[in-house]
């Protein structure tokens, strides 16, 4: 009988599994390191990163408001919960840097820990990576190719690229607004290859648009990334004026546009000045709108270098010039090694915090993704309480390191401390705020 | 180096954005969350001590009189023993006094009896012995026809009777 009910369990789990593998898979994800911009204030490009971190920050401070707005002796309700969350944050910080300390350090420590949490914790909600405004890659791409400062290629001076670009997207309908990640849209994308000249790459840009929009094929052992020989271009060109559902190149003849934002075609013989979408589905990508904030090195660098600075102020506060002597000792060159080695090692914390951090989110972003791409059911639920896991473990670890390299910074060193004490300038109450140990040394 | 730094998505407006995030988020926290708090934990904390060493000043006091008033207890039961002890000698000496007075009335009115008795006895003596005389003169005047005459014969009866153990009983 037992046996009659595992068998089934197992039968309806696998049952499960196939029917979300067949009819609910997510679209096949296009992974891309950096946050993504969404809109651009001046010099700032506003990612959608960026933009999630701004809504954790409000999401904080209302719960901050609305838990502290009417405080009672007797705690309830709302006011408890943030109590006990505040209480646990405060116990874990004092238990590691003894209570005067601990106090010290709380305002920082507690600022990453509710920040990196919530941020990691609102990463797992639905429309994160699901929903997102629309880019129309199509007219990118040959804004790009046609712009003599493109902003994402990087054109040299002798009027090759130097590096390799990859525009992404997938057939859309729409390419203005917020749009749903469409489950199984056939993505495509188009490499700007190493050595290229922008006219080599329009070329091959039209001939990679009559593949994908008409029925033309290449030409047998062609491949769309080697550079295309012009009887190809011609051909691809009237594939794609032939075809009514297809882009279609606006050439200088037609006086449509401007002629400054102009390729000229040797292929063709004449300068294309756009291309008209306006009759065929667009070739665009959808830009998520919210993704975990800090799955995005500038995010986590951000927190690294705020962590490093406060922890180097705090060591210089309690000791003064003597904290230095930790890293610039010259006493003798083995001495000298092993501080230049502690000054190498603090800094590699700024990077090795930014990439802890970034590398886990990151990763869990991905496996979210990829798993609800490959294995949309129950799979990525056990997924999904993982991350929630993670997000507080390296909200925690983010937290507790900086308190730890905190509580070594303000400790001064054993041998150093008997020295000063000898002299009658160290007192034990190291770090006494605002009384800077050093001025008293000077004196 | 740049390069490595686009790849990333490490831009310096973000960077600086993010700092600046951070820095406003942690102010803001600070006023709005962490002093309230701290301050409504050290009151807390502050109540709660205070209630416990309140605590333990009552609980003082409460042993100090507990034990006064376990000491006047103890006073009031002595003394108490004491009434009691006294009252129990007094009744004692009343009682057997009261048992002497009443041995001593009893004896007086027995004695009392005894003699009224006795008195009552000599009278009845004295009544009998005269009516017996009178009785037996005039039997005995029946009986000898009046032969003697009455102070002869008076004396007669009363020698005879003196003889007589009558007296003595």
């Amino acid at each position: 009988m037992k046996r009659v009910k595992i068998l089934a369990w197992v039968l309806g789990i696998i049952v499960w599994l196939v029917i979300g593998f067949l009819i609910a898979r997510g679209p096949q994800p296009e992974l891309v390191v950096p946050g993504e911009k969404l809109w651009q204030v001046g010099p700032l490009k506003i990612t959608n990163t960026l933009f999630t971190a701004w809504i954790s920050m409000i999401i904080i401070i209302v719960i901050a408001y609305f838990g502290t707005r009417s405080m009672k002796l007797l705690p309830s309700g709302f006011q408890n919960f943030i109590e006990a969350g505040f209480s646990y944050v405060l116990d874990q910080i004092v238990e590691i840097a003894g209570d005067k300390n601990g106090r010290r350090f709380f305002t920082l420590t507690a600022t990453i820990f509710f920040f990196i949490c919530i941020a990691n914790w609102i990463a797992l909600l639905p429309v994160f990576n699901a929903i997102g405004v629309t880019e129309d890659v199509g007219h990118e791409v040959f804004h790009e190719l046609s712009s003599p400062n493109p902003g994402k290629l990087s054109l040299a001076s002798n009027g090759t690229y130097k590096e390799d670009h990859k525009f992404a997207g997938t057939k859309l309908d729409n390419t203005g607004g917020v749009y749903m990640i469409k489950s199984g849209a056939k993505s495509m994308d188009f490499t700007v290859n190493d050595g290229e000249t922008p006219a080599q790459a329009a070329d091959r840009y039209y001939v990679f648009l009559a593949t994908k929009f008409t029925d033309f094929k290449l030409p047998a052992g062609d491949s769309i990334e080697q550079p295309q020989d012009a009887q190809t271009v011609k051909a691809a060109v009237a594939a794609l004026n032939a075809e009514p559902k297809a882009p279609h190149l606006i050439t200088a003849n037609e006086q449509h546009g401007s002629n400054e934002h102009g390729i000229e075609s040797s292929a063709l013989g004449t300068t294309v000045t756009g291309v008209d979408f306006s009759k065929a589905q667009r070739f665009g990508t959808v830009i998520p709108l919210f993704r975990s904030a800090f799955a995005d090195v500038s995010n986590t660098l951000a927190i690294a270098i705020i962590s490093f600075v406060m922890v180097e102020f705090w060591g210089i506060q309690s000791l003064g010039i003597g904290y230095l002597k930790k890293f610039f000792d010259f006493s003798s060159p083995i001495n000298f090694f092993v501080g230049f080695l502690e000054l190498i090692s603090e800094f590699v914390r700024i990077i090795s915090f930014t990439f802890r951090l970034f590398g886990n989110l990151f990763g869990g972003e991905v496996l979210i993704v990829m798993i609800t791409y490959i294995v949309p059911f129950l799979l990525v639920d056990i997924v999904y309480g993982m991350e929630l896991f993670f997000g507080f473990i390296q909200a925690a670890i983010f937290a507790l390191l900086t308190l730890v390299f905190a509580v070594m910074a303000t400790e001064s060193h054993g041998e150093e401390g008997h020295a000063e004490g000898s002299d009658g300038h160290h007192t034990p109450e190291h770090g006494a705020p605002g009384i800077p140990q050093g001025a008293a040394q000077v004196q | 180096m740049g390069t490595a730094a686009d790849a990333l998505g490490i831009n310096l407006p973000q960077l600086i954005a993010q700092i600046l995030n951070f820095v406003i988020l942690l102010i803001v926290l600070r006023v709005l969350l962490y002093k309230p708090i701290l301050r409504m934990l050290d009151e807390r904390r502050e109540k709660i001590a205070a209630g416990l060493n309140a605590a333990d000043i009552a609980r003082a006091e409460a042993a100090s009189a507990q034990a006064n008033i376990q000491e006047q207890l103890n006073q009031a039961r002595q003394q108490g023993q004491e009434i009691v002890a006294n009252a129990q000698g007094i009744a004692t000496r009343i009682q057997e006094e009261q048992r002497e007075q009443s041995a001593r009335d009893r004896e007086e009115a027995l004695k009392r009896a005894q003699a009224e008795i006795g008195i009552e006895r000599d009278r009845a003596i004295a009544q009998l012995r005269g009516e017996f005389a009178d009785l037996t003169v005039g039997a005995a005047e029946k009986v000898i026809n009046q032969s003697l005459d009455r102070q002869a014969h008076q004396r007669i009866i009363d020698e005879a009777l003196a003889q007589s153990s009558f007296s003595e009983n």
